[in-house]
């Protein structure tokens, strides 16, 4: 039996800074809440071909599908939900400025 | 220390250009990131999963004050104010953004640094003792082999693209403190029986997805037959290792499926054949050697009695002495080990104000030499044991006096799920919940030497089959669970830790490890290390106490 399709958010990590971002449907964004979720394997399927588009590989580095939890919004995956946090899951040393800005 | 000459610094001047090209060839679109990714891996630039990571080498873990002043500067300038000392002996940065990184890279080559060979398939950076010069018992400065080998394998145009990674450690001890028994080779300084200095060469031990011992290829190597010799065995390996399946393409692997005889036979074929030039290979020996020489160390009693009665008037510097100091070669002098494993703390990670601390340490009080340990700790090499007590005062004031080194809390840990791309687990805050549980020092006292190593995933960065107790995170279904290991070490006794049975979830480990120590406490007998006891009794008694509640 084929898989059921988990509703699912492009992501990828910013060229320039590594940053973790997602597809809105129109730019990129660095706030998961932002990001456009795909409902069906069709949707899916045109999103992934458009990953592999030239003017993406000019922005983000190695973008893939994420199934997510709509209600939450949080990746399914514990991976994945550690990276849409942005930071890792203990008080790790950081500069506060820096801290303020990520 | 070793200078770099006019070669090294234009080489290492020239990669930073070049990377600076390729960057904004990438940002330009002129490369592909498929072409871009090879060339930034080669320049020690990951991405992993919140950000790009720089891995830089630092040769055989050996820095001046400056260099480490320069590594503050950078996290503090391009990232966020922190750097993660490794089991490579090595300092990753963990949010540098890839259009400082050219920037990153020059300074870098401004302290003789650089960040060359620090991924790929390529001979990485060589790793050693980290009391190297100072040890009592060394046969000679391991350093001067290290060096040796690293101007050999910098861009060494046959074994730039071998089947897969390939680490080499040195020591000059009997007592192992590089943990040359899991190196791809392992080269161990041993004397002849004619009393000369050589080489004894171990071949093929590793960690990762099929952990071995490195076994004996060479009982003893002439010192100006090494760099022959090693290419010899690089050649046999690039030759017949392999490459269509990267989890079987290590050495260990191949030198496993011929079996260590036909493999050294294969290797002295090879190097019978080679063009030798021994005179030359001593030349440039002692030419090295004199970057090496002796520092210009005091003359002083062998006993200070300021280091005696301050240990008698301050409990926690006592405690800190007991610990994390060590015997010197020099009257006199001290080999002290800054812990990097405050309670509570990322293993290994140090702060920018504490990089200029450690820097300002090394250089007024330990002839301006810092070394990186293999157990994500620092150590001051040349401290002289009158002026331990001021050492000790000033690393306190910035939390950086943790007596407990090869103690239970002294736990090492790889990045794991937080930071890294390849990782199925947690680490870091597993090793911060055991940490915290044992955090009363009369514990840890009790308990005595025990070495804990956590490794996020298979690869093993964090070294867990060599820990007394070894922790492996594996992703189960969607669950962190934990695996663990019993009985491993890392010296010059390795052995690869037993599993003891199924795995335990985050909420479980640090509960699991408490019941192992406690297993220990019943167990032991008078004078018995953790290892002592589990190398008598057998994985069985602590296999029955730990899973007698499911
Ligand atoms: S052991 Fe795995 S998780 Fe840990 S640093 Fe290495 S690759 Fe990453």
């Amino acid at each position: 039996m084929a898989k059921k399709f988990t509703p699912s958010v492009l992501t990828a990590n910013h060229l320039l800074d590594g940053d973790t971002v997602w597809w809105t449907g129109a730019s990129w964004t660095r706030d998961i809440g932002k990001a456009e979720i795909v409902s069906s394997p069709e949707a899916a399927a045109v999103l992934e071909l458009l990953s592999g588009d030239a003017t993406f590989e000019a922005e983000v580095v190695g973008p893939y599908l994420v199934e997510i939890d709509v209600a939450s919004r949080e990746p399914v995956v514990r991976r994945e939900a550690i990276r849409a946090n942005r930071v890792p899951t203990f008080a790790y040393i950081a500069d506060p400025e820096q801290r303020q800005a990520a | 220390m070793y200078r770099y000459d006019e070669f090294d610094a234009a080489f290492v001047r020239e990669r930073s250009a070049q990377f600076r090209d390729q960057v904004q060839r990438r940002l330009t679109g002129a490369l592909t990131e498929e072409e871009f990714r090879p060339l930034r891996l080669m320049n020690g630039l990951y991405l992993q999963l919140h950000a790009y990571m720089l891995r830089l080498a630092i040769p055989y873990g050996a820095m001046r004050g400056e260099q480490m002043r320069h590594l503050a500067m950078i996290a503090e300038r391009y990232d966020r104010g922190y750097g993660h000392f490794t089991t490579r002996q090595n300092i990753q940065f963990n949010w540098p953004k890839l259009k400082d990184v050219p920037d990153i890279l020059d300074h870098l080559a401004d302290v003789e640094m650089h960040a060359i060979q620090s991924s790929g398939n390529c001979i990485r950076n060589t790793t050693s003792d980290p009391y190297a010069g100072a040890a009592p018992d060394e046969i000679e400065d391991p350093r001067i082999t290290g060096e040796m080998i690293r101007q050999w394998s910098s861009l060494h145009p046959e074994f730039m693209f071998l089947g897969r990674k390939f680490k080499i450690a040195v020591s000059a001890t009997e007592e192992d403190r590089a943990a040359i028994k899991v190196h791809d080779i392992g080269i161990q300084i041993v004397r002849n029986e004619a009393g000369e200095a050589g080489y004894k060469v171990l071949v093929g031990g590793g960690l990762g997805r099929t952990p071995m011992i490195g076994k004996v290829l060479r009982e003893f190597l002439p010192k100006a037959d090494l760099l022959p010799y090693l290419e010899a065995t690089l050649r046999v390996y690039n030759l017949f290792g392999r490459r269509d399946n990267k989890y079987k393409a290590r050495i260990k692997i191949l030198v496993h499926k011929l079996g260590i005889e036909e493999y050294a036979a294969r290797v002295e074929e090879e190097f019978a054949s080679l063009d030798k030039s021994p005179e030359l290979d001593a030349d440039e020996y002692r030419r090295i050697a004199a970057y090496f020489a002796l520092p210009a160390f005091k003359a002083a009693a062998e006993e200070s009695v300021l280091l005696e009665r301050m240990q008698r008037e301050d409990a926690g510097f006592a405690a800190w002495v007991k610990r994390n100091v060590h015997p010197h070669r020099q009257p006199g002098y001290a080999i002290a080990t800054i812990s990097l494993k405050p309670i509570g703390g990322a293993p290994g990670d140090a702060t920018a104000e504490q990089m200029r601390l450690m820097a300002a340490v090394a250089e007024a009080h330990s002839l301006d030499e810092l070394r990186v340990t293999h157990e994500q700790n620092i150590v001051l090499p040349h401290v002289r044991k009158d002026e331990l007590y001021l050492v000790w005062s000033k690393l306190k004031s910035q939390g950086l006096d943790a007596p407990n080194k090869g103690m239970v809390t002294d736990i090492i840990a790889c990045p794991g799920l937080d930071y890294c791309n390849l990782a199925t687990a947690r680490s870091i805050p597993v090793a911060q919940n055991i940490a915290e549980t044992f955090a009363d020092p009369a514990m840890q006292e009790k308990i005595g030497p025990l070495s804990i190593k956590i490794s996020g995933c298979i690869n093993a960065c964090g070294h867990h089959h060599i820990g007394h107790i070894g922790i492996l995170g594996l992703d189960k279904a969607g669950v962190e669970s934990y695996q663990i290991t019993l009985g491993g070490e890392s010296t010059e006794t390795a052995a690869i830790g037993e599993r003891v049975g199924p795995g335990f979830s985050y909420g479980e480990v640090t509960g699991a490890i408490e019941t192992l120590i406690e297993t220990y406490l019943d167990q032991r007998e008078t004078g018995e290390t953790f290892l002592q006891t589990y190398r008598r009794v057998g994985l069985t008694a602590f296999k029955e106490t730990l899973y007698a509640a499911a």
